[in-house]
């Protein structure tokens, strides 16, 4: 009885642990993020990312912009006419960010 | 020189550009009031972007507020910027702007201003330059929206007037709120 009730317990974990593959295949793969600098917004202008994510802001207007972030989470980077720039997202949190040429331009990732 | 004054200046050079929207009978008349060509509009545009970037450097030179001196920077970077796009679509185009009198008008009138602005110091500065750059956002934003974009035939000119007109829009809106900031 004590051998059967192991045998069974321990099928049981097998079957467990072959049904984590599973859920790591289900998991969310890193994502790329496209946002457009176009016509003095950023679009779009809140992301919602994960951790691990990457963002990539493209500049689409034929003046400069710059991607900088609130509390200096990255260094700012300038971006002219058709430069882009990726930044990867490494932890949960709201990220907010400007245009330092042109303040009135603001963007920000929710990362969760 | 009373503010009426300085603005009957901008809106007697926007009577100029825009002549060509009025609607005319006579066909010799017409001839002569159409609106500009592509040649005229590209040195125009090109004209307006410039004396802007010369304004700006006398801010630079002159004023010591952070408010006007990011301002003017910022007229520095944009309107190179833009000014480099249109002689690039010029040497693509193999075209050669042409002088017209609304260019020549533009140059004497910011002249006239620059000669002004040299003479300021410190807060009267400050306002004159910041007036000056609403006034004149608002006179090449109505001559662009309204006379260069609808007269327009080639359509990369076209193009390149219509991203110009989004830039000129936010420095509008800028120096709106840079005339408050320094009023």
């Amino acid at each position: 009885m004590f051998r059967t009730l192991m045998i069974t317990v321990l099928s049981l974990v097998v079957i467990g642990e072959a049904g984590a593959p599973w859920e790591l295949a289900t998991a969310s793969p890193p994502r790329l993020h496209l946002i457009e600098i176009q016509a003095f917004r950023f679009m779009p202008q809140q992301t919602i990312v994960a951790p691990g994510d990457r963002i990539r802001w493209v500049n689409r207007d034929i003046v400069p912009h710059t991607v900088t972030a609130e509390g200096g989470v990255w260094l700012p980077r300038i971006l002219s006419e058709g430069e882009s720039w990726e930044f990867a997202v490494e932890a949960g949190g709201f990220y907010a960010y400007f245009c330092e040429f042109h303040p009135h331009m603001k963007g920000w990732l929710e990362a969760h | 020189m009373n503010t009426i004054t300085k603005s009957l200046g901008y809106l007697a050079l926007a009577s100029t550009v825009l002549v060509g929207c009025v609607t005319v009978t006579d066909p010799a008349k017409a001839e002569k009031d159409k609106g500009p060509n592509d040649l005229e509009i590209a040195h125009i545009a090109y004209t307006a972007g410039n004396i802007d970037i010369r304004y700006a450097h006398l801010a630079l030179a002159i004023s010591e507020n952070p408010e006007i001196r990011q301002f003017a920077e910022l007229m520095v970077r944009d309107h190179t910027a833009v000014n480099n796009k249109a002689l690039a679509l010029v040497s693509k185009l193999q075209i050669t702007p042409q002088d017209n009198p609304t260019s020549q008008q533009l140059s004497q009138r910011a002249n006239d201003i620059r000669n002004e602005l040299a003479q300021l110091r410190g807060d009267a500065f400050d306002k004159r330059y910041a007036a000056n750059e609403l006034e004149y956002h608002k006179f090449v934003n109505n001559a662009v929206e309204n006379a260069f974009i609808p007269n327009a035939k080639n359509e990369e000119l076209k193009s390149l007037l219509s991203a110009a007109l989004q830039t000129f829009k936010a420095h509008e809106g800028h120096a709106s709120s840079m005339n408050k900031k320094v009023s």
